[in-house]
């Protein structure tokens, strides 16, 4: 009798099945600029790289920037101090972030650098020497005012030398802010809907319908439990 | 003797109790898992939806009167969404309403002379916010009809079986909630 119930117990495990569940993402890190409006030239995004370069050279930290159309609703710099954490910028990185489509911006410092810069540093450099230009739309104009601007004020907080000179030529700006961009959008067809839009990513769920019927280990429980039944009455019964 | 015998056969009779307790919670509760997490990902299709609302409105603004009704519209659209409380079936007839009354938006917008000499805008008008609109309507479609499938299925086993449903219902397994 003893046995049956042990058995019983033991095969009450067979019951057990398990269970298994996603996130809205931001965009990936992916050099000094993440552009997902395709309207930064190449020369641009060069001497932004270049720039990092420079300055992580000089005081260790290095220059970000990231570009879009819209943020769907988010405040730019809510978006921005999300971005900052999850690529995982250091203390001495700042992050100029664009939203085109909004007319927004916000430049994000991380902490050591924000302590080393006089207290309204940031937003005197953005005020003169970007919201200007971003306004005017003239994109390149205003990353190449700001940044190397930022830069240099960077290096000055921390006492280090920095070398500007060379970058975001009048030449290159040019062909920045007189490039037929939005015409080229049109005509490119390509959109992705993911990287226009906040800059979030959806994975679409799939259905797998749930089988019907018993499980083995239902119909081996049952069966055992058949067994124990079948034999206590039987044993009843001799007695 | 005698006393061993009941208390084994007690014993017993608990454990399939037991038994069959566990299996219906374990066996509920899974199922409910699916179906909220299937809830969820219908959830972040109608954020997306709600955020291709408001860029919608961004460029709208620019170039139409503060009163305008078309805004108004999609304006209480973007509001339903936004609602912490609301319910699967409010989202998914908000979505369906923003799918007219944004198209009439867009419409009137680039009717819009500023519109016109904005290439910028003129742009986000014709081509991203449209592309924009269609592609959360196809995503959230998606996500709708796996959520009906699912849900569908799992409402008529919970009816069906009354007895283990119930038992899992002490629990806090319950029926799903449905679009309609």
């Amino acid at each position: 009798m003893k046995k049956h119930i042990v058995c019983v117990i033991l095969l009450s495990l067979l019951l057990f099945r398990a269970v298994s569940c996603q996130a809205i993402t931001y965009p990936e890190k992916g050099g000094c600029l993440v552009d997902s409006t395709g309207l930064i030239t190449g020369e641009i995004r060069r001497d932004i790289d270049t720039l990092s370069e420079r300055t992580e050279a000089s005081y260790g930290g290095r220059a970000y920037v990231y570009v879009t159309h819209f943020l769907g609703g988010t405040p730019v710099h809510e978006f921005a101090r999300e971005l900052f954490d999850r690529w995982q910028l250091t203390d001495q990185d700042y992050l100029l972030v664009m939203v085109m489509g909004e007319e927004t911006s916000a430049l994000l410092l991380g902490k050591k650098l924000s302590s080393a810069l006089p207290g309204e540093t940031a937003d005197n450099v953005m005020s003169r020497y970007f919201r200007p230009d971003f306004q005017r739309r003239e994109y390149g104009q205003a990353v190449a005012s700001v940044l190397p601007e930022m830069s240099r004020q960077a290096a000055r907080a921390f006492r280090k030398e920095l070398d500007v000179s060379g970058l975001f030529s009048a030449q290159a700006v040019q062909a920045q802010d007189s490039a037929d961009g939005w015409s080229d959008f049109i005509t490119s067809g390509y959109v992705n809907w993911l990287d226009y839009g906040t800059g979030s990513q959806h994975t679409q769920h799939e259905y797998k319908p749930r089988n019907e019927g018993f499980h083995t280990g239902t119909i081996v429980f049952l069966a055992v439990l058949a067994w124990v039944l079948f034999r206590l009455v039987r044993n009843k019964r001799r007695r | 003797m005698k006393t061993e015998k009941i208390i084994s056969w007690v014993l017993l009779v608990v454990m399939i109790i037991g038994a069959l307790l566990f299996g219906a919670y374990r066996g509920w509760t899974g199922e409910y898992a699916d179906v909220t997490k299937a809830a969820a990902s219908l959830r972040e299709a109608y954020t997306a939806r709600m955020e291709t609302a408001y860029n919608v409105l961004t460029v709208a603004k620019r170039h139409l009167p503060a009163g305008s009704e078309k805004i108004a519209a999609v304006s209480g659209d973007h509001a339903a969404f936004s609602g912490r409380q609301a319910s699967l079936a409010d989202l998914h007839r908000a979505s369906e309403k923003l799918t007219a009354d944004a198209a009439e938006l867009i419409a009137e917008l680039r009717g819009q002379e500023s519109l016109r000499a904005d290439e910028r805008d003129s742009m986000y008008a014709s081509q991203l916010l449209p592309q924009m609109l269609d592609s959360t309507e196809n995503l959230v479609r998606a996500e709708e009809k796996v959520y009906s499938e699912m849900t569908g299925d799992y409402n008529a086993r919970f009816d069906k079986y009354r007895i283990s449903s119930f038992l899992a219902g002490l629990f806090g397994v319950s029926r799903a909630e449905t679009l309609d």
